[in-house]
């Protein structure tokens, strides 16, 4: 006997059992990530919060961050300068039945508004405010068509908007030189605007929602001419990408699994390796322990691999 | 052994078209546009046009390949083990030849250099296989 040890505790073992708690724990972690994104959609899809009080927009999002899960359709007070030459339409937007278009104006909030802290362009009064800032897409209405639209609104704006993440329904623009985009996919309006942009877009609340108008005007400005969109005539987060989610999500458990069932092969190789010359000696009081882990299975890969063998001759 | 080779074979071209379609051209396609990349990547080079047909294109293979890739991955390694066993490779030659399957490009390598050590050591069972002459092979 060299060792007192068990034959799966000694050091030789020890990189198989380094290696498959590291493959399993990291392939757990990736399927439990990929499980919390799932139900984060499933969440995102189910919870109304158009109707709660409005927050600052700096309070939810910052510039260059990813759109934050628990905000979709959250009212938030808006406070720019409108872009009105950067007014853009979505076609293909249902509203009562009827087809027609979003009209969209992106509103460029100032740095000291993104949340991004104390920017020198802030304190100096000779830049126009807002012209520089990031651009957050609004849409200020619906419209039956996209001519003759309402003149855009210009300078500075407070307003209310329910937050919204991009669209992404698979529509490909197929005509990338006009101001016209199939859906709100914030990569085609990125192309557009041209300019530093959150990843998200603001609907104009209406004037009869419980989140009401900000300041003095009875409704949202930038809306004139335009019928109000309502949140739920907001086209679905595509249900897709959460089962996309939960499919990866599975995968990864199964490759943790399949990890965990080569470490205990590996190691049961060693176990019985470990035994071999121990048998003409006194045998261990462990050798025949009931050990579920490392107990003799009849139908072990390799056995089954020998009984392939049969059929896969020609 | 020949049909244990040839399922491996078979699984790890697949797989490793699949991956370098994916990797290769699927991802930078559709991330590749200068912007942040799956939340925790803060820049990409900006190689792609936002919402060009390039775009969308990588989109469509990241999609759809994704899923898939995943579960071929799963067949992929379960026939690269049944090799293992069978050709009694030790841990870390297999290990190896696993991990280096997920890795574009070196798929290929991994896939050439277990398929060259197969068929050196198994070279009479792979020569003449109605009569498997291994000398591991038991008498029945």
């Amino acid at each position: 006997m060299t060792s007192r040890l068990h034959p799966a505790l000694r050091p030789k073992v020890w990189p198989f059992h380094v290696l498959g708690i590291a493959a399993v724990a990291v392939a757990t972690s990736l399927g439990l990530w990929q499980h919390d994104a799932w139900q984060q959609h499933r969440e995102m899809a189910a919870v109304d919060l158009s109707a709660q009080e409005p927050v600052p927009l700096a309070g939810v999002m910052t510039a260059g961050e990813p759109f934050p899960g628990d905000a979709v359709g959250l009212p938030v007070v808006v406070e720019g300068t409108w872009r009105p030459d950067l007014t853009l339409v979505v076609s293909d937007r249902r509203r009562d039945g009827d087809i027609g278009y979003w009209v969209v104006t992106p509103i460029a909030v100032p740095a000291s508004e993104t949340g991004d802290g104390d920017d020198p362009e802030d304190s100096d009064p000779s830049v126009v405010p807002g012209e520089s800032g990031t651009l957050l897409p609004v849409v200020r209405g619906w419209s039956a068509t996209a001519d003759d639209l309402p003149a855009a609104p210009e300078g500075a704006v407070e307003t209310v908007a329910w937050l919204q993440p991009g669209e992404g329904s698979g529509a490909t623009d197929d005509d990338a030189t006009d101001r016209v985009v199939p859906q709100m996919r914030l990569a085609d309006v990125l192309r557009l605007v041209d300019g530093p942009m959150y990843e998200a877009y603001g609907v104009v609340a209406g004037p009869d929602a419980a989140s009401g108008p900000v300041g003095e005007d009875p409704v949202n400005p930038g809306t004139d001419g335009l019928a109000p969109v309502t949140p739920d005539e907001v086209p679905a987060i595509s249900a897709s990408t959460g089962l996309r989610n939960l499919l990866y999500a599975i995968e990864w458990w199964v490759f943790a699994a399949f990890a965990a069932f080569v470490w205990w092969r590996f190691v049961k190789d060693e176990v019985d390796k470990a035994r071999q010359p121990d048998d003409d000696g006194a045998p261990g009081p462990d050798l025949d322990a009931p050990d579920p882990a490392t107990s003799p299975d009849p139908a072990t890969a390799s056995e089954l691999v020998e009984d392939r063998r049969v059929p896969s001759g020609p | 052994m020949r049909g244990t080779l040839l399922r491996y074979r078979v699984m790890a071209s697949v797989v490793g078209v699949l991956l370098v379609v994916l990797i290769l051209i699927g991802v930078p396609l559709a991330n590749f546009d200068g912007t942040s990349m799956w939340g925790f990547i803060p820049s990409t080079p900006s190689w792609v046009t936002p919402g060009s047909g390039a775009q969308d294109l990588g989109e469509a293979i990241t999609h759809n390949l994704g899923v898939a890739h995943g579960w071929l991955y799963m067949i992929f390694l379960v026939t690269a083990f049944l090799l293992a066993r069978k050709a009694l490779w030790e841990p870390g030659f297999t290990v190896v030849t696993l991990i280096c399957g997920t890795i574009p490009v070196l798929s290929f390598w991994a896939e050439h250099r277990a398929t060259q050590r197969v068929r050196r050591e198994f070279a009479p069972e792979l020569a003449s296989p109605t009569t498997p002459t291994t000398p591991a092979a038991p008498p029945t």
